[in-house]
């Protein structure tokens, strides 16, 4: 099942009357959108301003999301529109369509080129979050770091993981994960969430 | 269920499990959080976020007071494909038969000369099943229509000249 499939998943729940999948739409995707975002509004809170407007539009037009095009890329235009309203009521310049061209949302990588999206409340807290995940990447044992780089980074497949580590399948999925759970371990005093329990 | 949530967002679950575990991990407060601090995990190392404290908890906020959601539910797009597709080739077919009969009057004149060459066949077929040698009587079906002429159509001259030529009896009748 393909990342877009799992994304369908999740919307058709929500169009179902679920908004707990819709909230896991917004996980998944909060900062992705905020990067984009901040390519057209300049001040870190109206980013988060228009974000969370992007995020309330769109669930109100789930009805009419036929599943046409990636949710993604759904979701970027309504950021794209929702910005460049804000950006005109507030009395400013807002992009030709040129030069924010929807084609581009799949493809977006250059994160580092962005300017920073943190309001100084949450500067201190990410950098925290940064520190502490590239920490814990260092005290991983090679095979679980390898693994989730070739993953979160390369964005290969368990497939192509296998055969690059010379592993079995099941043995890929496992050292993704236990890298997940060692770093999701260390922050969650930063995050605040719950205390692990067993499922 | 984490290392079903880690291989759920990576599109390597078991694609006839997905469903099922998608709802479990909806309805589990703790398994959304770990939904959502691996995604957040993803997005620290590649470089693709800052955390935007708050915004997460905002919306959800938001989201609490929207009313529900409910979309129809969408027809199979196979069937919806195939009932477009139908209609769309059946109208164009309509529309094509209008342009070559309106664009075309030759194709209009042998259309008459058609229907005329098959009236005729018709009514030699006609003549044929009255004959007399052929031991059937005939019907006197032209006394009736010239009983009845001023009620016939204006158009009908081709009609009566065809029944007067059908059933005319082969002993002379056909000067009435």
């Amino acid at each position: 099942m393909s990342d877009r499939d799992i994304d369908q998943q999740l919307v058709e729940r929500a169009q179902r009357g679920d908004k707990k999948a819709f909230e896991m739409l917004v996980a998944k995707y909060q900062r992705k959108l905020g990067r984009l975002l901040s390519r057209l509004v300049r001040d870190p809170a109206e980013i988060e301003d228009v974000t969370q407007e992007a995020f309330i539009k769109a669930y109100r037009a789930l009805p009419a999301f036929r599943g046409e095009s990636a949710f993604y890329t759904w979701l970027y235009r309504i950021g794209i529109n929702t910005a460049k309203n804000y950006l005109v009521a507030m009395g400013r310049r807002a992009p030709t369509s040129t030069e924010f061209d929807s084609e581009e949302a799949e493809g977006f990588e250059d994160g580092q080129q962005l300017r920073d999206i943190n309001t100084p409340e949450s500067e201190l807290l990410t950098k925290q979050i940064a520190k502490t995940v590239n920490e814990t990447m260092d005290t991983l044992p090679d095979e679980l770091r390898t693994a989730i780089v070739l993953r979160e980074i390369e964005g290969l497949s368990y497939e192509e993981i296998a055969e690059i580590m010379n592993c079995p399948l099941g043995t890929v999925r496992s050292r993704i994960f236990r890298a997940r759970d060692a770093i999701a371990e260390k922050l969650r005093p930063l995050l605040g969430t719950s205390k692990d329990r067993r499922w | 269920m984490k290392d079903n949530i880690s291989s759920l967002m990576d599109g390597e679950f078991h694609p006839g499990e997905a469903s099922e575990l998608i709802e479990r991990v909806g309805r589990d407060e703790e398994a959304r959080e770990t939904w959502a601090t691996y995604h957040l995990i993803g997005d620290v190392l590649r470089g693709d976020g800052g955390h935007q404290s708050g915004i997460q908890s905002r919306i959800f906020a938001k989201l609490a007071e929207e009313p529900t959601v409910l979309a129809p539910k969408p027809k199979k797009r196979g069937v919806v494909r195939a009932a477009q597709w139908s209609a769309a080739a059946a109208a164009s077919v309509a529309a094509a038969s209008v342009v070559i009969w309106m664009a075309a009057p030759d194709s209009r004149t042998s259309f008459q000369a058609t229907q005329n060459s098959t009236a005729t066949e018709l009514a030699s077929v006609r003549v044929e099943a009255v004959s007399p040698s052929s031991g059937v009587q005939p019907v006197n079906f032209n006394e009736y229509l010239l009983a009845h002429e001023e009620f016939l159509p204006s158009t009908a001259g081709f009609r009566r000249y065809a029944s007067m030529e059908t059933v005319a009896p082969a002993s002379g009748a056909a000067g009435r």
